[in-house]
């Protein structure tokens, strides 16, 4: 013993001394013989453990009744470097330490304002005697999991002079300091750093690692420091004598308790972030701290008098209900941190805290005092049980849950009741301010204390996830959820029916004037009187202004108007892009009617059965034949004409009004029609959150009218005060001439169905580098194409979408970031402003993170239902548990798994409905249509991924008069679009199941990979040329064939639009030779191909 | 399929302010702004009473400010 602190000795001698009732003591002085008897004897001992912290043996004056022997004793109770393992909570930490060496997470800084002088010499040999008197602060911590009690340590207090520098240079010295790594090996895991700033009052700063300190220590701490420093006496504390220890049940009979209570429980929460969750979302991390409102602590005293609840309970009762607010869990784990700080251990600094799960469950209709009431039950519990580990806990409930995050608790609660403490440093009163370390310990905990200036509630959240913006929304939504469920206790807990952001997102002032979404129609003559003379529309260079575009408008309607066409009534549109198109839709929104968009390429009898007994009129351009003769049928340039003296005041329509109707295929060979109200539209152009049209845009219209996809386009632009720039079918089924037209149109917002952009990122990755605006979606896409893209000047923002035309158009999306591309698949994102995304399990209950289910939609976009077809209707649209009153929720079909941040994953399909290149298909009209054709007796239809998109295979078996392969897919291209057209392979019987039905699985297992030629093996070459079997290599290739006939059709062959696209992109880079699509689309043949590109190879010594 | 041999879950055809139709597993409780008109059986026989009754299938608002104009 060479070294003896003396702030120790001081404290030993200050207890010594008013034991005996003597005012000086020497090394020599006897206990004893100084008057003093054995009750003496044990007071003093136990004033000497309280003074140390240690459990020192009540005869220790016996042992050591000489002064001098005791205070040997007292410095150096053990040999140096006494050892023991780690408590379970220090592991924890250690644990987290060592995942991430050096980060100041578990750092606790406590600042001080002092207002005065901190005298730093005193506050050396005061934090000195405190450190002798804690055993935790001369802990340090050694690998592999060691912690290692000094005899001694000395704490580093260091001074800075900051007089004159500047109030952010200051902070950032503190910062530093705060957040500069201890050496965990090292004791003191404390120091100290007083800051004298001249004229201001003094800082100081105590920067303590959590292995060693708590919150309740923190208190201790301030006031041992603080009666050190003045020089009080430090005597033994009331509450140092042994009480009765907390019961707690064994590990046994705990352990089956956490099993049973955490059976099935989700191992992530859905939490609302905004940023893309990436593999390590890091521990860096940031505070929001907010006042606590009145009005919430006012309704939270009222709850916990009324049901008898801890200021704590309390507290969680509002996190959990402001949790299941902004996430629609109904199913939460949180972590609170209980002490096992017994109250013999009430005077001692050190760690006593670990996190405790509890969870709780919320069905239907749960009430803020139903919540309470299980919080009561719930906490009670978990402490009582909290004897086991958190990791003992976790490795109970077995493998689950995403390796990324934090094992089954990612939200945490903390509270701290300060109001009664404070840092006296001889009279000068300090409150302690707790510093953001810039890390996070969870990816979101909510921090309460209560404080002497009132309560105080800290959001830390991980900044991998939440952008600032982005937590300050989320911390106020908690509270704003918490002060509704204390102001209704016994109204159920709201659910994110309504997101709080769908009412805020549209930041179009014009439209918040209005208190609502402006129907569209409106909107566009909103723009139409701002900016008159601005473009609108153009296409192949003829440029239609807003003025203009109005006043077509206004003359289609009066036309409508004076044909009959009444509010309500339903307008054909069987025309392509174009100026018209779009006079025509906006003149029909103008009539107070709403439009069924046709694409006049489909084959005469489809278009027929999509108007029969759909549409009231048909709005045609010059001759139109085979239109149904009962229909009114209208052409447009004779309602352009006949501009009238007195145009029809379009008509004013409401967001329930119908805007659109979508034909969609059905099942039952009739397609589908789902009618789409105005409001669909408002909510989703032109300013959703994600999907922001600006009136400097350029937009380009590539989508075929007649796929919802289109709207986002039309009334994107035209809702934005755009310009709606319309392209040719052929600008859009080539890459090159994509990317000539984005460049030569100086194009800022694209839509592409996936298909279509995966093809566009092989042959012409560069060509969308001006774009500003990236919609795709329709089908799954490919993450490497993606990655691909986003390495090639992408564009600015990349927005998958997702939805049903059920749910106008976008029910989900997810902005694409270099960051979603690593990890794994892409997730199709999270609702759209205001709209809600549910995934239901087999009784419409929500599953959990990581579980499949079906998806539901609703909210504002949600469709009326389908055309005449209320079972249908009813049967799909169905009431919603969750959101408002009277609600209802679309039934996708579409499996989901939801995962724990809140964005769906896409699983497949419930039933038979297949995406072909975006397009909706069922697999029963094509076999409708199959079945129809003359000599097919029996045909499946099967949809097969292909590295890029859908194919469609159809097995079908017939008599003697069954055309061929290639004629059975001439025949269905009348009845069918052609994405509808699947390759046919003619077979001699379709396997049968057990249940008699066909064995589909059996079926698509017996075809080959390459689909063979419907030729037979038998087809000769096609030319004796080496030119001719290079073509040929890459038409079978392209279509997955094993061989091919010069007068095979690419067509008929299944190679659709794409394919084709792709064939002839490869011809390009194999021969250097540019196939025109429209050509190639006239004459599909192999012969035809290899004459062309013979043609333009003529000078090259091919033969 | 005959009726005796099905144990196909029965619903329930509710409607709601809006007078639109839909139906609802038997046994769960109706969602609030819902209610139950009266009719029970199995989905097909639910969805024909809809079929019936549901014939003007525009919300109640709308016909409410269609009728306004």
């Amino acid at each position: 013993m060479t070294e003896r602190p003396d702030g120790l000795r001081e404290a030993v001698a200050g207890i010594w001394c008013a034991m005996l009732g003597v005012d000086h003591v020497s090394p020599e002085d006897d206990f004893f013989e100084a008057g003093g008897d054995s009750g003496l004897a044990v007071e003093t001992a136990i004033s000497l453990r309280a003074l140390t912290g240690t459990d020192l043996d009540l005869d220790l004056v016996y042992q050591h009744p000489e002064f001098g022997g005791l205070l040997s004793f007292l410095t150096d109770p053990r040999p140096a470097g006494e050892e023991r393992p780690l408590t379970p909570a220090e592991e924890r930490l250690w644990f987290a330490e060592r995942l991430h060496p050096g980060s100041p997470t578990y750092h606790i800084a406590a600042l001080y304002r002092v207002p005065g002088r901190v005298d730093v010499p005193r506050l050396r040999t005061a934090l000195d005697a405190l450190v002798a008197r804690h055993d935790a602060l001369r802990r340090g911590f050694e690998a592999p999991g060691r912690a290692v009690t000094s005899a001694a340590a000395t704490v580093e207090c260091r001074w800075l002079d900051a007089f004159g520098l500047p109030e952010t240079t200051v902070r950032e010295l503190i910062d530093e300091h705060a957040r500069r790594p201890f050496d965990l090996a090292n004791p003191p895991l404390l120091r100290a750093l007083a800051v004298d700033r001249g004229d201001e009052d003094d800082l100081l700063l105590l920067t303590v690692h959590h292995l060693v300190c708590d919150g309740a220590s923190l208190a201790v701490l301030e006031d041992d420091l603080g009666r050190l420093y003045s020089g009080a006496e430090v005597g033994p504390r009331a509450d140092a004598v042994a009480g009765t220890s907390s019961r707690l049940f064994d590990q046994d009979e705990s352990r089956a308790y956490w099993r049973r209570t955490l059976a099935g429980a989700p191992r992530g929460i859905a939490l609302p972030h905004d940023l893309p969750r990436t593999a390590s979302p890091g521990s860096a991390g940031a505070v929001h701290a907010l006042a606590c409102p009145e009005d919430l602590l006012a309704g939270m005293a009222d709850l916990a008098a009324g049901e008898r609840l801890s200021p704590f309970m309390t507290w969680i009762v509002a996190y959990v209900a402001g949790l299941v607010s902004l996430t629609g869990e109904r199913d939460v784990v949180i972590g609170i941190a209980a002490s096992s700080r017994t109250p013999e251990q009430r005077g001692e600094i050190g760690m006593f805290v670990d996190p405790v799960p509890l969870r709780l469950l919320l069905p239907d209709g749960t009430t803020t005092r139903d919540l309470a009431r299980q919080v009561r039950r719930a906490t009670a519990e978990a402490l009582a049980h909290r004897g086991v580990p958190f990791q003992t806990v976790v490795e109970d409930l077995g493998p689950g849950g995403d390796p990324a995050r934090a094992p089954l608790v990612q939200a945490g609660l903390t509270y701290l009741d300060a109001a009664g403490t404070a840092l006296r440093l001889d009279g000068l009163v300090a409150h302690r301010e707790l510093l953001p370390t810039g890390t996070a310990k969870y990816e979101l905990l909510w921090s309460v204390t209560r404080g002497p200036d009132g309560t105080t509630t800290e959001f830390e959240y991980l900044t991998g996830l939440f952008s600032a913006e982005k937590a300050v929304d989320v911390h106020t939504g908690l509270v704003d959820a918490a002060r509704a469920a204390f102001a209704r206790p016994d109204a159920p807990l709201s659910l994110p029916g309504r997101p709080p952001t769908a009412a805020t997102s549209h930041t179009d002032p014009d439209r918040a004037a209005t208190g609502g979404l402006r129907p569209i129609p409106e909107l566009v003559r909103l723009r139409a009187a701002q900016r008159p003379d601005a473009p609108a529309v153009r296409h192949r260079g003829v440029e239609l202004t807003y003025r203009q575009l109005d006043e077509r408008a206004v003359a289609i309607a009066t036309g409508l108007r004076a044909a009959g066409l009444r509010r309500g009534g339903v307008v054909a549109v069987p025309l392509p892009r174009g100026i018209d198109s779009v006079c025509a839709y906006l003149g029909i929104f103008y009539a107070g009617c709403a439009y069924l968009p046709l694409d006049p390429d489909q084959p005469p009898d489809r278009v027929r059965t999509a108007l029969l007994g759909v549409a009231d009129a048909v709005l045609v351009t010059g001759s139109h034949p085979s239109l149904p003769p009962e229909l009114r049928v209208l052409d447009l340039e004779d309602l352009l004409r006949a501009r009238r003296a007195d145009p029809a005041v379009p008509v004013r329509v409401v967001g329930e009004d119908p805007a659109y109707l979508i034909s969609t295929s059905g099942s039952t060979g009739r397609p589908k029609t789902v009618v789409v109200p105005h409001r669909g539209i408002s909510r989703l152009v032109p300013d959703a959150e994600g999907i922001v049209y600006h009136s400097d845009d350029r937009v380009a219209h590539l989508c075929n009218p007649a796929f919802d996809a289109s709207i986002l386009e039309l009334w994107g632009a035209l809702g934005s005060g755009a310009v709606l720039v319309v392209g040719d079918k052929e600008d859009a089924l080539s890459p090159a001439r994509l990317r000539a037209f984005l460049d030569e149109e100086r194009v800022t917002v694209l839509g592409l169905p996936t298909a279509l952009l995966h093809t566009v990122i092989d042959f012409a990755p560069d060509a969308m580098s001006g774009v500003r605006l990236l919609i795709f979606g329709g089908e799954k896409a490919d993450e490497q194409r993606l990655t691909r893209l986003m390495a090639h000047q992408p564009p600015a923002r990349v927005v998958n979408v997702y939805g049903p035309t059920e749910n106008t158009t976008v029910s989900t999306l997810q902005r694409v970031t270099p960051a979603d591309l690593d990890p794994g698949p892409l997730s199709i994102g999270r609702a759209v402003s205001g709209s809600t995304a549910y995934a239901l399990g087999l009784h419409g209950e929500p599953v959990a993170a990581g579980v499949e289910g079906e998806l539901y939609v609703g909210g504002e976009g949600l469709a009326l239902g389908y055309h005449g077809n209320p079972a249908l209707t009813a049967a799909s649209f169905v009431p919603d548990p969750f959101g408002p009153a009277g609600g209802r929720l679309y039934r996708t079909g579409d499996r989901v798994r939801p995962t724990a941040d809140g964005t769906f994953h896409f699983v497949g399909r419930t039933d038979d409905q297949v995406k072909v290149r975006g397009f909706r298909v069922e697999l029963g009209e094509i076999e409708l249509a199959l079945r129809s054709l003359p000599g097919v007796t029996d045909a499946v239809v099967f949809a097969r991924a292909t590295a890029d998109s859908t194919e469609l295979l159809a097995c079908v078996t017939g008599g003697a008069d069954l055309a061929d392969a290639a004629g059975i897919g001439e025949a269905l291209r009348t009845r069918l679009p052609g994405y509808m057209v699947p390759a046919v392979v003619v077979t001699d019987r379709l396997p049968l199941n057990a249940n008699g039905k066909v064995d589909r699985a059996a079926l698509l297992a017996s075809l080959p990979e390459d689909l063979p030629s419907p030729h037979g093996e038998t087809g000769p070459p096609p030319e004796d040329d080496p030119l001719a079997e290079a073509v040929t290599a890459l038409w079978c290739e392209s279509l997955g064939t094993a061989d091919a006939r010069p007068d095979d059709s690419f067509v008929a062959l299944g190679g659709h639009s794409i394919k084709a696209l792709k064939l002839l992109a490869r011809v390009d880079e194999s021969f250097g030779v540019e196939v025109d699509l429209a050509d190639f689309l006239a004459e599909p043949t192999l012969r035809a191909l290899v004459t062309a590109v013979a043609r333009d190879t003529e000078n090259a010594p091919t033969g | 399929m005959s009726e005796s041999t099905t144990t196909a879950p029965e619903y329930d055809v509710v409607v709601n302010d809006e007078e639109q139709y839909s139906i609802w597993a038997v046994g769960r409780a109706v969602p609030a702004g819902w209610h139950a008109v009266g009719v029970s059986g199995t989905k097909e026989k639910c969805l024909e009473h809809v079929e019936e009754v549901w014939t003007d299938m525009r919300p109640k608002s709308l016909r409410l400010a269609m009728g306004e104009n």
